[in-house]
């Protein structure tokens, strides 16, 4: 018994039909029929740590014969709770939960001692107060980081569910480079409310505060500014679209098959088969709805990648913006290489149905050669690729965040020790 | 005794210029956030009602002559957001707003509000109700976590007590104060419900004294909930040290608004996955080619109506019958394929209900899930109340095509004129959206009302009931 799309076969079933598609003869039929072939985008070994947008996009869809918008639908009703809560996944765990962590374990470093009257004690042993307070504030942090890069990695490269080859040790790598780099920057932060003269109580407020704007705040404010500014049209439209697109051509066939005989005064029209000039027909009224879909649903793919160009730029805002690209580019579950997946299924549908035009206008039959030379998705050629342009904007991100919260915590300390 | 260390402890708030500013900006985002979701549930509402109209003109003007084929042309039904929609969208915006209405089938809501809308890592709380129930208690907390401890660390619990005050008493006093303090911060919260139930809400469905009870309802949720965390955050006060405290209550908030529900709603969905959508499409365009779909077919239908005409016209042949016999088996076609969607769906909602059952005891877990979970339902913004709207949509849509078909099987047609091709078409009544009843929420949702008062009631008493022996 094996599973087909939507359907169960049984053996017999399933022998009936690798005949019938081993005896199909007609280029058209072939053209028209659906479920005949499902692009599929590979599985990535950090994808269940950082699921990105791979709950609202498909990594697979299956020919709907001749409709590009149907193809590349997302079909999916997952409870609404899901959509509206969200996935629990690492992204978050680190992106929000460690460095609430990050706080808990360093907000009293500096004052715990001062408010239980040993800070005279720490500061005759130990031989430059910066120094301690770092070395205390990068151990914890440090510990934190370093448990969950070997849990994540183990999870990923040593346990039998995980994948050892080049890519995922490499994603891995990267991903741990960044997540250490985020929590880095937790930790400058640490160190900077510690060299400020406040109680531990104010250390804490301090770096929740700054929790929230992080975490919270800037990110839902670049959240509705893009979601204000790049409006993306609905697939509902798309579809809508090809609907209409479908009827608009259907008014206008005579001029269609008028300007495709033009373009094709090779063909010679048989007069004692009207189903000839049917074919005929039909495919030039494909081929035009075919190319004002196709232009469509390229502006439809060309927003969400536009899109995604702004979110990269706002990155610089806060921390949490590059870490999360970051992840979601290791994970290759970024809205990025949904979006390519899908604009290939879309050439791929174009090259399908186009790959069997010449034996229509040839007027002859699908030979075995024909069959074995139809084209086939390559899921190789989609492999989740790292963009490089997001990441090192992410890299400069986290980079700046570091390096202002540093310089900030080194004026505290100066200006501290001179008083 | 208690009200004089409720008015000292909200003294000392107000002499505190830090909390004071960040309770004064956390006021000023609610009152904007209420202020711009009742703006923006206006644009929707007036829009929605607008294009429903257009659309039942459009119904009652339609040019074609057979009452069949305007089955196929259809209309469209819109849905109006509950009032309440503005303060708790709930599970809403993930939902689909139109229905297209049409014969042999069933289409689900599209035009979702949220689709396609970047959404980071959807922590995104600016909603009246979030910022009341995921924002406001991360406030109490930072309040509250001091002011037990705060008292044991200056050593004023014995000052306390050499003036006859009980450990019981100043918890209560500093409780009473933190919950003041708390719905005093909600009143823009409050306004906006007010502002709410006092202007009509007809357009959903809702009347006013039950869209009173739902928002009554909506509120008292919140300030229930809002009572916990005062409790909590005294609670953990009273028995721990000001930071030991504060990183306790700060690792709960996380716990039980960022990673239970989370998690909860993940693994319900791996635990209960709902069956592929293309295979359900599948399956039904198999069973309407085949026209049987293994427990139904349409012969059995036809056979029942052909039964049924018939003993209606009392003639003994099919051929004596005075209606048009093709389009009365239009009727058998329709209850078909309905038989075939109401047994897709049907598989759809019990997986829904599993997932939701496994959901309930998350409940017991995180408060917030129970919290959220009953002022969605009396917002009337969760998925029961969407699948309330289409379910009433898809009676309308059966009952149009019914309406419409049994014209053509009678032979009736509209007139010539416009006014009689209006009365025509309106034999199809107008579509009127209904929301269930808010006595049967206070039923469906007594799991998760029960939990929450049983966990304000345990953080209350951790509170005053345990005390730590550092006052008399």
């Amino acid at each position: 018994m094996i599973t087909s799309p939507g359907i169960e076969l049984t053996p017999a079933e399933q022998e009936r039909q690798l005949q019938l598609q081993m005896s199909a003869r007609s280029p058209d039929l072939m053209r028209f029929t659906g479920g005949l072939w499902w692009s599929l985008l590979p599985a990535s070994s950090l994808a269940g740590h950082s699921v990105g947008v791979s709950g609202e996009w498909p990594d697979h869809y299956r020919h709907a014969g001749a409709s590009m918008a149907q193809t590349v639908a997302r079909v999916s009703r997952p409870n609404p709770l899901l959509r509206s809560v969200g996935a629990f996944d690492l992204t978050l765990l680190v992106g929000a939960i460690l460095p609430l962590a990050v706080i808990t374990l360093t907000f009293d470093v500096a004052a715990a001692d001062r408010e239980q009257g040993r800070w005279g004690l720490v500061r005759a042993h130990a031989s430059s107060l910066p120094r301690l307070i770092i070395s205390r504030c990068f151990v914890r942090v440090g510990a934190l980081a370093l448990l969950v890069i070997v849990l994540t990695a183990s999870s990923v490269l040593i346990l039998p569910t995980g994948q050892w080859d080049a890519a995922a040790v490499g994603n891995v790598l990267i991903w741990g480079a960044w997540l250490s780099a985020y929590m880095a920057f937790w930790a400058t932060l640490a160190i900077l409310s510690n060299a400020l003269p406040l109680s531990a109580s104010g250390a804490g407020l301090l770096l929740l505060l700054s929790w929230f704007i992080t975490v919270i705040a800037v990110p839902t404010v670049v959240e509705r500014v893009i979601n204000r500014s790049e409006r993306m049209s609905q697939q509902s439209e798309l579809l809508a679209f090809e609907a209409d697109v479908r009827r608009q051509s259907e008014l206008e066939a005579d001029e269609v098959w008028a300007e495709f005989r033009e373009q094709h005064p090779e063909i010679q029209l048989d007069q004692e088969s009207p189903q000839q000039e049917q074919l005929l027909r039909d495919m030039a009224l494909s081929e035009v709805i075919r190319s004002r879909v196709r232009t469509r649903t390229e502006a439809y793919f060309r927003r969400f990648l536009n899109r995604d160009d702004v979110l990269d730029r706002l990155q610089l805002l806060t921390p949490l913006l590059a870490w999360r690209t970051a992840a979601d580019q290791c994970a290759g579950t970024s809205l990025r290489h949904y979006v390519e997946f899908a604009q290939q299924t879309a050439a791929f549908h174009e090259e399908f149905l186009s790959c069997f035009e010449p034996m229509s206008l040839d007027g002859r039959e699908l030979s075995l050669s024909d069959i074995q030379n139809i084209p086939q998705f390559d899921a190789r050629q989609l492999q989740r690729r790292l963009h490089l342009p997001p990441l090192l904007l992410s890299a400069v991100s986290l980079a700046t965040w570091i390096a202002a919260c540093g310089f900030m915590a080194r004026w505290c300390f100066r200006r501290n020790a001179n008083q | 005794m208690l009200s004089i260390i409720t008015r000292k402890e909200l003294l000392e708030i107000r002499r505190d210029p830090a909390t004071w500013g960040v309770l004064g900006v956390y006021v000023t985002i609610l009152a904007l956030s209420c202020v711009i979701s009742q703006w923006v549930w206006t644009g929707q509402t007036s829009n929605q009602v607008a294009r429903q109209r257009q659309a039942r003109e459009e119904w009652l003007l339609q040019s074609t002559d057979s009452p069949h084929l305007a089955t196929h042309d259809g209309t469209t039904i819109y849905k109006i957001p509950s009032p309440l929609t503005s303060v708790d969208p709930g599970t809403d915006p993930e939902l689909g707003t139109v229905v297209r209405l049409e014969s042999h089938r069933r289409h689900e809501a599209t035009n979702t509000l949220q689709e396609d809308q970047l959404r980071l890592l959807r922590l995104d709380f600016t909603t009246p109700a979030l910022l009341i129930q995921a924002v406001l208690p991360l406030l109490v907390i930072l309040v509250s976590h001091v002011m037990a401890s705060r008292e044991r660390g200056q050593g004023t619990w014995e000052l306390l007590a050499s003036l006859g005050v009980t450990r019981r008493q100043a918890i209560l006093g500093k409780l009473t104060a933190m919950f003041c303090l708390a719905a005093t911060l909600s009143a823009p919260f409050l306004m906006s419900l007010i502002w709410i139930v006092s202007r009509p809400g007809a357009d959903a469905g809702i009347m006013t004294p039950e869209f009173l009870c739902r928002a009554i309802a909506v509120y008292a949720t919140s300030l229930l909930y809002l009572a916990g965390w005062s409790a909590a955050g005294i609670a953990a006060s009273a028995h721990f040290r000001s930071g030991l405290s504060l990183m306790l209550l700060i690792s709960c908030w996380a716990g039980w608004t960022l990673i239970v529900p989370r998690l909860a709603v993940d693994l319900a969905s791996s635990q209960f996955p709902l069956p592929s959508h293309q295979r359900l499409q599948d399956a039904r365009e198999i069973a309407i080619r085949q026209s049987s779909d293994g427990s139904d077919s349409l012969e059995t239908f036809n056979a029942a109506l052909e039964q049924q005409l018939l003993r209606e016209y009392g003639v003994p042949q099919l051929s004596d019958l005075p209606v048009n016999l093709n389009a009365a088996r239009l009727l058998a076609r329709e209850d078909f394929t309905n038989s075939i969607d109401d047994r897709v769906e049907s598989q759809l909602a019990d997986v829904y209900r599993q997932q939701n059952r496994f959901l309930d005891w998350f409940e017991i877990l995180s408060p917030y899930l129970a919290v959220r979970a009953v002022s969605t339902a009396f917002a009337g913004t969760d998925r029961h109340h969407h699948e309330a709207f289409i379910v009433s949509a898809e009676h309308y849509r059966r009952s149009l095509v019914k309406i419409m078909n049994t014209a053509e099987m009678k032979g009736e047609r509209p007139g010539t004129t416009v006014d009689s091709r209006r009365q025509f078409w309106s034999q199809v009544p107008e579509f009127q959206q209904k929301l269930p009843p808010w006595t049967s929420l206070l039923h469906s949702r007594r799991w998760s009302i029960g939990l929450l008062v049983i966990w304000c009631l345990t953080m209350t008493s951790v509170a005053v009931l345990l005390p730590r022996g550092d006052i008399a």
